[in-house]
């Protein structure tokens, strides 16, 4: 926000498209309660810049999913296989060691190139994109460092309803961590799948064949995330 | 949170939580072939561990990045929010995780100039504004 004058009105945005996601789940945490830029500028500052409608919340919960050869998966009854495309991660403790951590903090790019590489697509193939969301920040850094827009831009972009159904990339359609439910990583996998089995009700992407799902943490003690995973799922081999 | 040397017994670091406990000297821990200073501890990634070693410094250096929190993270905590807490490159060059004092957190600024606390019996060490 210091080197690109994102805002926290960008921040409320990212808040308020996310709960129009989840009006439409009834197992999201925030179902029935819609919010406005408003209610987002008037929730308290928990630890500058977010205040509590940029957070995500504990959740009980369960997620489930197999993980199988992509021969067997065929064979299983009743079953809609999805298919890992392609999978990469990056971690950037070489920053660590060379003090240059904080402008550059997660670790994208080497994760999205291997990914991509093994899934033999490019950005644009990228039908959903599920990102990992614990605050509004995230989504913003997320679309920047893929490319979905320009470095600096993911604010207005999300402003500008970027990642909303309709948007250049629709994505945290189930409501994100943030106002569906929190179940570390498997937030954006599960909806992923959704997307890919055409099981996402209202907020299902037409088409949806290729979908991006991300995640990151890890710290090692003196830093915070640090490692980043992406995820290149399709509803075909 | 009183006395974090016992929590961190046996540790690598509690050289560092000793000597800050027993005489307010802040520890770095150098290698002793390349000179270069690290913190937390931790293995030269040129010279391996058997290089290092701890060593006082004057503690100084300059705010890298900080927030202020508006909830106090420990109920210890409480009586000072909203307070600052940042990242500092210290002038040997490392980071530092600590909170700033001394100063209200709307006037604190990236790049500020801040040095160790002492005093005060601090059982972490925070720091002020030089």
């Amino acid at each position: 926000m210091d080197h690109f004058g994102t805002t926290s009105e960008h921040l409320g945005a990212g808040a308020v498209q996310l709960r129009q996601h989840a009006l439409h789940r009834p197992d999201a945490i925030t179902y029935g309660q819609p919010i406005t830029l408003e209610d987002h500028q008037a929730s308290p500052m928990v630890v500058e810049p977010f205040r509590m409608l940029d957070c995500c919340r504990d959740t009980d919960g369960g997620a489930v999913f197999l993980l199988t050869s992509a021969a067997r998966a065929k064979t299983m009854p009743g079953v809609r296989p999805i298919y890992i495309r392609g999978m990469g991660f990056g971690h950037n403790i070489r920053n660590w060691h060379g003090r240059d951590v904080y402008a550059h903090h997660d670790d994208v790019a080497p994760a999205a190139a291997r990914a991509f590489a093994q899934a033999g697509i490019m950005l644009d193939d990228i039908d959903t994109a599920q990102f990992y969301d614990p605050f509004t920040i995230s989504i913003i850094m997320q679309l920047e460092h893929y490319g979905f827009c320009k470095s600096g831009h993911g604010g207005p972009f999300v402003a500008d309803g970027g990642i909303a159904l309709d948007g250049k990339i629709p994505a945290n359609t189930g409501g994100g961590q943030i106002s569906g439910f929190y179940a570390a990583g498997f937030t954006p996998i599960i909806e992923a799948m959704k997307q890919l089995r055409g099981e996402a009700g209202a907020m299902q992407v037409k088409n949806a064949n290729i979908a991006l799902s991300s995640g990151h943490g890890l710290n090692g003690g003196v830093q915070n995330t640090w490692s980043h995973g992406t995820l290149i799922l399709g509803n075909e081999p | 949170m009183n006395n974090i040397a016992a929590l961190i017994q046996g540790e690598p670091d509690a050289p560092f939580w000793d000597a800050w406990r027993d005489g307010e000297r802040f520890l770095l821990h150098r290698c002793g072939i390349c000179g270069r200073h690290e913190w937390p501890a931790t293995c030269c990634i040129e010279y391996g561990l058997s290089a290092m070693e701890w060593v006082e410094v004057p503690a100084t250096g300059v705010i890298d990045s900080f927030t202020i929190f508006h909830r106090a993270y420990t109920k210890e905590l409480a009586a000072d929010v909203p307070y600052t807490l940042a990242v500092l490159r210290l002038d040997e060059g490392p980071y530092f995780h600590t909170r700033i004092t001394g100063i209200a957190p709307e006037s604190i600024r990236i790049g500020m100039r801040v040095r160790l606390r002492r005093g005060t019996g601090d059982s972490f060490p925070l720091f002020l504004p030089e």
